[in-house]
């Protein structure tokens, strides 16, 4: 218990210094008025953006593998980031990159009700179909991902180079023309989800244990896991509205979490995975930063994220 | 049985050449077929150099790929894997690009060669992989499969991203036969000699399909036969994404349509498979030729399309059939 006491200061102590380092990195030795201005007008909303959506991603990732089980899958699997794109990319091509780069706000809107309807009702068909089998949810997750990239790819190669740019700025993560009204509609929606995936800590424990003993506990499983996958539904669009897919972001967080603190404990794993993604997050930036934007920050995540998540995979031998 | 069985097949072989015959006689330029009794010039010129190398194309990438789907399927046990839920095809896609970067003007052949190399590669580490684990759930394979896939292609995504080929790989996604005129289809040709040796060794295909020891027993040399597989897997879907592009689902489909029917003796259904998938193609490029007269749509769009509704009704289907 004492280690973890210690752990635990660490991490935070570990975040305090990234969340610093991110705030004055290349400005220090400059003049102290412009310093000042762009520390509060351009890193701080882009903080809390990061903030927002990487402990969105990770609370939701962590229960999602509560609810399936398993330590290497992520919600994005059920199509979260493909259902995104293509939204961006209709959007794009009905509309022309006018009428997109000049509200920003009606986009956020439009496709965070978009994604969750869409996901919504997706759950609703295929758990019914299949009896509430999640693993089917992901296979079709899947077919859903490799179609929506079809119709993606069909419309990108017929649109104009210039729309093309405006779309990838607006897929890739977008930090670059981070707005702070977006911001500070998303930070409500963050702090709720939070509290209520902290106040269900307890039964998400019994979730994890698997359906039957979770039955066998008195909890009425379905019921729970059809909310919780609402939650996932919920902050994952609102995440991925954001500040753009981040697909690996929770399973490496999460993976983490669990390494460290060898824990079952779900009001710690919220915390902690939820800081040490700010961690992860803040340092590929500062990285990224330093060598000069040579490529964007999901790709980044996604490849550490996947190498690692196959580390993972050999070491246990199993899925 | 026997009867049956011929019966279906002369059905399959009929509605092939039908389609066959109706895909070489559409399109923009209007080929009569009197014209072509006629022997007049222009018709049989136009009919040579865009009609014919489209739709043979059409059936060879079809059959290459449903071949390679069902090698694949035995191989690794199970019945979700393909070439584009195994990372094959992203591998090949980064082959692609290190050719493009390290020759620009090469030919297709160099970029074949790389490509080649690059899927081979990186199937036979996916295998060593899967080799390693236990795998509680089918369904998770193909996770593995395409989570694998997103690896590789994040690592073409930062190599594009550093040379300002973004665009260019993303303009590869999109399978198309449109620009398959004569003289720049006949690499497929080569697609003969991996689907042929898939015929030969299909039945040592079926019996590693059944697992490391059952094999042995039967005195098959388990490890050479799954190399073997993967090296034609690598030629077929290599060459078929350098010059079509990728036809999304098919290897996986079709396969399982027919291995629903025949069981999972590969030498009894191959033919089938291949006349399957090619009737289905054709199907598919009809349509993608038909919808926007005189515009074509993209036939991975089509094949992504009808792909992904087959698919989850195969997926329903084995799912109430049992295994969870």
């Amino acid at each position: 218990m004492a280690q973890n006491k210690k752990l635990q200061t660490g991490i935070i102590s570990l975040a305090i210094i990234v969340i610093i380092c991110y705030m004055l990195i290349k400005l220090i030795g400059v003049r102290s008025l412009f310093a000042l201005k762009m520390i509060v007008k351009v890193r701080f909303p882009k903080l809390l953006a990061l903030t927002v959506s990487g402990v969105l991603v990770t609370s939701a990732s962590l229960v999602f593998q509560s609810i399936v089980n398993n330590r290497i899958l992520t919600p994005s699997m059920l199509g979260f980031d493909a259902i995104y794109i293509a939204i961006q990319t209709i959007i794009i091509f009905l509309l022309g990159s006018v009428n997109f780069l000049l509200n920003p706000i009606y986009n956020f809107i439009l496709s965070t009700g978009l994604m969750i309807i869409v996901t919504l009702i997706m759950y609703r068909l295929v758990l019914q179909k299949s009896k509430n089998n999640v693993v089917i949810l992901l296979l079709i997750g899947l077919i859903l991902t490799t179609f929506l990239n079809n119709m993606v790819t069909f419309l990108q190669s017929i649109m104009s180079p210039d729309e093309y740019l405006n779309l990838s700025a607006g897929i890739s993560i977008s930090l670059t023309n981070m707005n702070l009204d977006l911001v500070l509609i998303a930070l409500p929606i963050m702090i709720t989800c939070i509290v209520l995936f902290y106040c269900d800590a307890k039964r998400l424990e019994i979730i994890s244990l698997g359906e039957d003993n979770a039955i066998n506990l008195g909890l009425s499983y379905n019921k729970e896991v059809i909310k919780h996958l609402i939650y996932i539904a919920i902050s994952m669009a609102i995440a991925t509205a954001l500040v753009g897919p981040l697909s690996f972001l929770g399973l490496i967080v999460v993976n983490l979490t669990r390494e460290i603190f060898k824990t079952n404990n779900y009001k710690i794993l919220i915390i902690f995975s939820g800081l040490l993604a700010i961690i992860f997050l803040l340092l590929g930036i500062t990285i990224l930063e330093i060598v000069g934007h040579i490529t964007t920050l999901p790709v980044i995540i996604n490849l550490i994220g996947g190498i690692y998540l196959f580390y993972i995979v050999i070491k246990e031998n199993k899925i | 049985m026997i009867k049956r069985n011929i019966f279906r097949r002369t059905i399959l072989i009929s509605l092939f050449i039908i389609l066959f015959s109706a895909s070489t006689f559409i399109g923009i330029l209007d080929i009569k077929l009197i014209d072509l009794l006629k022997l007049d010039r222009e018709a049989w010129h136009n009919f040579l150099y865009f009609r014919i190398p489209r739709s043979v194309s059409i059936v060879l990438a079809s059959a290459g790929l449903a071949v390679a789907g069902i090698i694949m399927q035995a191989i690794s046990q199970n019945k979700f894997i393909s070439p584009t839920t195994s990372g094959t095809i992203s591998a090949t896609q980064l082959g692609m690009l290190v050719a493009l970067l390290l020759f620009p003007m090469g030919s297709s052949f160099v970029k074949f060669g790389f490509a080649f190399i690059s899927a081979l590669i990186f199937s036979i580490f996916l295998m060593v992989i899967l080799n390693k684990i236990k795998i509680k759930n089918i369904i998770y394979l193909p996770l593995i499969g395409m989570m694998y896939g997103s690896i590789i292609s994040s690592i073409t995504s930062v190599l594009a991203g550093m040379f300002g080929k973004l665009q260019t790989v993303q303009s590869w996604n999109v399978g198309s036969f449109t620009l398959l005129v004569k003289g720049r289809y006949e690499l497929l040709y080569i697609i003969f000699i991996p689907v042929l040796l898939a015929y030969i060794y299909a039945t040592k295909f079926s019996i590693v399909g059944m697992g490391e020891d059952f094999s042995k027993n039967l005195g098959i040399n388990y490890k050479s036969v799954i190399l073997l597989g993967l090296v034609l897997v690598s030629i077929i879907s290599s060459l078929t994404y350098i010059i079509v592009g990728p036809l999304p689902f098919l290897g996986l489909i079709i396969p399982n349509i027919i291995t629903l029917i025949y069981g999972d003796n590969l030498k009894k259904s191959m033919i089938d498979i291949i006349f399957l998938s090619a009737i289905y193609i054709l199907i598919c490029d009809i349509l993608a030729r038909t919808i926007r007269y005189p515009y074509e749509i993209p036939i991975s769009f089509v094949a992504g399309v009808f792909g992904s509704l087959i698919f989850i009704i195969i997926l329903f289907g084995r799912v109430k059939y049992g295994s969870k």
